[in-house]
């Protein structure tokens, strides 16, 4: 199953310390919910970056962007 | 007064030349050094680079990245497997690594998926010391590097043979966190981190390339970050 990279970030909740929950879209288009560790978003000029590459939940291949 | 080297020192200097004399042309040739006209930002880094490969932001956290299982190593339990095309196969406890003349580094980190770390200060030995040790056959054009969380990558022996990539067991003055890949991993500052395995078990030698687990998966074979070589052709 390929993995993806996150290009927008939904929505985060911040959870325990260190801990969040969010919603992203992956580079296939599918949108995501998954528990993180805080420190993978990553603020940026073009706004916050979720790094990491993350298994398409149906499998899409990688798209390279 | 010329300080005497032991048999085994001397072998492992007399290789170490071998290496650097055999790759030296070609690794002066690689990307991160070569490139003419590089892409990214900032003003060079110490090879000649612009500082932020292209499509990178800098972090100032460090995210931590992996397969998802962490192994947990005490230094006790360390093994490093040395293999494949080499006339000296062997594996080391950490007693054995910590042996080879010990060196601190001060380097950028770069992540496939867009983050970058500057100037982390490592320290550990370098991976031409314990390719020396192993003694990399003639043919030998690139090596195999696996890790106890079943993750393996692949480079060129020349990339390797680079004096900034290290095995590093220390970053900023700390032991290495397990989170980060302790007690040592790889790194390869010219190439994006993946081809730095965390919790490193085994270098293979290896007379034709092989890929592994993200290479396998899309990545690029050759992972250049100034030519933001991500995926695979």
């Amino acid at each position: 199953m390929a993995s993806q990279r996150a290009i927008a970030v939904h929505e985060v909740r911040p959870l325990s310390e260190g801990r969040m929950h969010v919603r992203f879209e992956l580079a296939c288009g599918c949108v995501i919910e998954r528990e993180l560790a805080s420190d993978r978003l990553i603020p940026t000029e073009d706004g916050p970056l979720l790094v990491g590459k993350y298994p398409c939940p149906v499998g899409h291949p990688l798209v390279r962007v | 007064m010329t300080e005497e080297l032991s048999p085994k020192t001397e072998r492992i200097v007399a290789a170490r030349q071998r290496l650097r004399e055999r790759c030296e042309a070609r690794l002066q040739a690689t990307p991160a050094l070569a490139d003419e006209a590089p892409q990214g930002t900032g003003p060079a880094n110490r090879h000649g680079m612009p500082r932020l490969p292209p499509g990178q932001h800098e972090a100032k956290g460090w995210p931590v990245l992996d397969l998802g299982i962490k192994p947990q190593i005490a230094l006790e339990d360390f093994r490093l497997e040395l293999a494949g095309a080499c006339s000296a196969p062997q594996t080391l406890d950490f007693a054995g690594l910590s042996a080879l003349p010990v060196v601190e580094d001060q380097s950028d980190f770069h992540c496939v998926t867009t983050w970058s770390k500057y100037d982390l200060r490592w320290r550990g030995v370098r991976f031409i010391d314990v390719a020396s040790l192993a003694q990399p056959a003639d043919e030998a054009t690139h090596v195999f590097v696996s890790a106890s969380d079943g993750y393996t990558t692949n480079l060129p022996l020349v990339e390797a043979l680079k004096g900034d990539v290290l095995l590093a067991f220390e970053v900023e003055g700390e032991p290495l966190a397990r989170e980060h890949g302790g007690p040592v991993r790889m790194i390869t500052p010219q190439l994006y981190a993946w081809k730095g395995a965390k919790w490193i078990s085994k270098i293979e030698f290896l007379t034709a390339d092989r890929r592994g687990f993200w290479e396998e998966r899309g990545y690029s074979n050759t992972a250049h970050p100034w030519r933001e070589d991500r995926y695979a052709k």
